[in-house]
């Protein structure tokens, strides 16, 4: 299930003759968008 | 009238070993991608290569099938080997037909931005490799190691001794200084990806793209370095870990600046770098510690392998002994999987628990107050970072609430997929009961 959190076209990468279509690499790097104090944490109100 | 052509091998087929831990060996096949957005690549058994050489043009389907049953005799019989080319070979541009272009037949299942809601190439391959080349001394063994003790040195220094002398509060922060540490933030992330992208020119790959993306919730730079599918898994590795590699040297930057100056943001940006860097080795997100898990246990397309495992254990349930696992994974690397799984779905789960109650019961619950309290304060006149702040929190908002819309309806088109498939599963075992 987790999977499918990120994405919904990944279901015919692996076929039934184990011919497996590599994803692409890509290498992320996570930036500070606006609260370098920590992006999940809940924003005081305003 | 002349006949149709006949099949072939498609010219433009690149062929090379790949690495994983597959139970069996494994060739990478690369093809331009028939959209033209780069290229596809497939691990084949390699046998299927054997299949496809009978394809040289003098043969239709049938004949070319029997040359290679003749003279291979392969454990599958001839329908199964037909239906392997007309339903895999031939529709993923490995073998054509004699009339097609082989530049427009490489398919693909994959959307271009892969796994981000927005992907935005910055700076092109053109640009990106002569830097990588020029850099690429700094994987040669001796650098690695220097580089190695200096990251070492520079967090003994920080975290055994300024630490204990400093009081670190990141709310406490004014203006200005998150705005430097968002500056500390893009420099250290665009030393990270030029690292991937040199570690893979040292090893010879070619086409690397640096970009900005979204992924989940968050921001993110990308680097492309899918020519790394042909190298040896440690060297995948290495170029995993390069990232991290180039960022701990802007560490020493900002130590320096911090030893320099006195001045206290330095060594701030030097503790959100290192958290960052902290939190991109964890494996269940798709930054640096997933691809690491892949290379390093052989797994290759993780998340994928994943959904088999939760199908397979499914399947196993529901039909009892009737089911012939998908998975074709060593039996070592299934207990990694497995191991893998299990935790990842908890993380993950604990992930859309918090987005949830960030974005929703948060950040749109406080989102008419914010705007409010912010127009408030800037019509009653504001400075120019007062400007900036408040377009950053803004920002941030929309980012968030965008994010998590993108990620929560990909869940509910995920869940309703596996649902269709459960059902499918157990419409089989009623079949059988």
């Amino acid at each position: 299930m987790a999977n499918n959190t990120e994405t919904q076209n990944e279901s015919l990468l692996i076929d039934e003759f184990e011919i497996i279509e590599l994803e692409d690499r890509l290498e992320l790097a996570n930036r500070c968008n606006g609260r370098c104090d920590g992006q999940t944490k809940p924003p005081a109100a305003a | 009238m002349s006949p149709d052509p006949l099949p072939i091998v498609n010219p433009l087929l690149e062929v090379s070993d790949f690495d994983s831990d597959a139970g069996r060996p494994m060739k990478l096949c690369k093809l331009p991608r028939g959209d033209g957005q780069g290229e596809v690549r497939f691990a084949v058994p390699a046998e299927y290569l054997e299949l496809a050489r009978a394809f040289d043009g003098s043969r239709d389907v049938d004949a070319a099938v029997q040359a290679y049953i003749d003279g291979h005799a392969p454990a599958r019989e001839k329908a199964w080997l037909t239906r392997l080319v007309l339903e895999s070979l031939m529709p993923k541009g490995i073998i054509i037909g004699g009339d097609q272009d082989p530049g427009s037949v490489g398919a693909s299942s994959q959307s271009t931005k892969a796994f981000l809601h927005i992907k935005l190439p910055l700076i092109k391959a053109s640009v990106v490799e002569p830097v990588a080349r020029t850099l690429s001394f700094m994987f040669r063994p001796t650098a690695m190691l220097l580089g190695l003790s200096l990251f070492i040195a520079t967090h003994v220094y920080v975290y055994g001794v300024l630490f204990r002398h400093q009081h670190f509060d990141f709310s406490q922060l004014d203006i200005a200084s998150v705005l430097l540490m968002m500056l500390f933030s893009t420099l250290a992330t665009t030393c990270h990806e030029f690292g991937h992208a040199t570690a893979a020119a040292h090893f010879g790959c070619r086409n690397m793209t640096i970009g900005w993306g979204m992924y989940l919730i968050y921001t993110v730079q990308w680097t492309n370095v899918s020519d790394a599918w042909k190298l040896p898994r440690w060297q995948r590795a290495v170029i995993d870990i390069g990232g991290v590699y180039f960022e701990s040297l802007f560490l020493v930057v900002l130590l320096a600046a911090h030893l320099w100056t006195g001045n206290p943001v330095y060594l701030f940006g030097f503790i959100f770098v290192d958290l960052s860097i902290a939190t991109t080795f964890n494996p269940f997100l798709r930054m640096d510690g997933y691809w690491l898990v892949s290379d390093l246990f052989g797994i290759v397309n993780l998340r994928k392998q994943q959904e088999i495992w939760w199908q397979d254990l499914m399947a196993r349930l529901l039909l009892r002994d009737g089911h012939a696992p998908r998975s074709t994974l060593s039996r070592r690397a299934k207990w990694v999987l497995g191991l893998y799984t299990v935790l990842g779905t908890l993380f993950i789960g604990y992930v859309m628990l918090t987005m949830f109650r960030v974005v929703v019961l948060s950040v749109i619950a406080n989102l008419p107050a914010f705007v409010g309290e912010t127009w408030r304060q800037l019509a009653s006149g504001a400075t120019l970072l007062a400007v900036l702040h408040a377009l950053m929190e803004f920002t941030w908002r929309v980012l968030v609430i965008v994010g998590a819309g993108l990620t929560f309806w990909n869940i509910g088109k995920g869940l309703f997929a596996l649902f269709g498939r459960v059902r499918t599963v157990a419409a089989a075992a009623a079949g059988r009961a």
